[in-house]
């Protein structure tokens, strides 16, 4: 961990901004890049997160934990960073561009979802749910990922998710339909028995 | 107008009832929709099981939200193994030293400037 010799002395009680980087710097930045489309975009939202913490360290109450309180700011520079991109590149997301999904209708009317996928849905723990789903969401291609992150798991209002990314909401519940059937069908083929066709 | 909404009930097909079943939770659809899904459902046992894994993903994905806990936040990030790599010692400097330009040129300046945002 680099020092300067012009390291300050006075921090805010409760808070190591020496230590920020090495100890929530792969966490800042796994929650950033899982809502952002590029390690880049990433790694620009933490560095802004932690800047802008240093600058506003004497707002910490200690209320919760460094790491909680890193993460809201974070947070806020997440949506900061899509809102501008959104933005400076138009609605990216409109004219249909919702992803393609390769497990959309084969025309037979019959939903991917509804031919099998074994039972890993019936009872399963939370833990071994969590992990299903964080393998899935690890292969969701944007901008799916980004609409169901911070509509399902953050828990941002739906209209919220549309300014931020500069879609509509027919084109937001688009994506969030198309995310859920990319996990359903790949928690299925990872986990669950061989698919039958059935209707 | 009736007569519509009892040919849309009768002709839905899988995947348009799978559409409508997540675009309910966000409140986006009509009533006919609503029973048009429920009656499929009904008559389709692949569409039942397909209600149920949503069920559970939309359970799985509200847990992996949790109570926006510390333990939460690393539960949903850290463990994204394919999203880890892409951390590496070359960003991490890259962090580390700006916020240490930051740290150095603000004590220089004369202090923290008040962020309202960020007070928790």
């Amino acid at each position: 961990m680099p020092e300067t010799q012009n390291e300050p002395q006075i921090e805010a009680p409760g808070l190591e901004p020496s230590l920020w980087v090495e100890r929530h710097g792969s966490v800042m930045f796994g929650y950033a890049r899982l809502r952002l489309p590029s390690a880049d975009m990433a790694e620009e939202a933490v560095q802004e997160a932690l800047v802008a913490a240093w600058r506003s360290r004497d707002s910490f109450a200690g209320r919760s934990s460094e790491r909680t309180w890193l993460i809201g700011i974070l947070r806020y520079k997440i949506l900061d960073a899509l809102r501008d991109r959104s933005r400076r590149f138009g609605s990216l997301y409109e004219d249909g561009d919702t992803g393609s999904d390769p497990y959309e209708s084969t025309g037979s009317g019959i939903a991917p979802a509804c031919a099998g996928g074994g039972d890993w849905w019936s009872d399963p723990d939370a833990s071994s749910l969590r992990r299903m789903l964080r393998e899935g969401l690890e292969d969701l291609p944007e901008p799916m990922r980004t609409a169901l992150v911070l509509r399902e798991i953050d828990g941002i209002p739906g209209k919220t998710v549309c300014e931020i990314l500069g879609v509509t909401e027919t084109n937001l519940w688009t994506m969030i339909h198309r995310a859920k059937s990319r996990l359903r069908r790949s928690i299925s083929e990872k986990y669950g028995e061989p698919e039958s066709e059935q209707g | 107008m009736w007569l519509r909404s009892i040919w849309y009930i009768l002709t839905l097909r899988c995947d348009e009832a799978d559409r409508l079943r997540v675009v309910a939770r966000g409140g986006q659809i009509e009533r006919h929709e609503r029973i048009a899904e429920r009656i499929h459902r009904g008559l389709c046992a692949g569409c039942r099981r397909a209600a149920k894994q949503l069920d559970a993903i939309d359970r799985g994905l509200r847990d992996l939200g949790g109570e926006r806990t510390e333990s939460d936040h690393v539960a949903a990030t850290e463990s994204i193994a394919g999203l880890e790599q892409e951390w590496d010692t070359v960003r991490r400097d890259r962090l580390e030293a700006a916020l240490a330009e930051a740290r150095v040129s603000d004590t220089a300046s004369g202090g923290p400037a008040p962020d309202p945002n960020h007070g928790t």
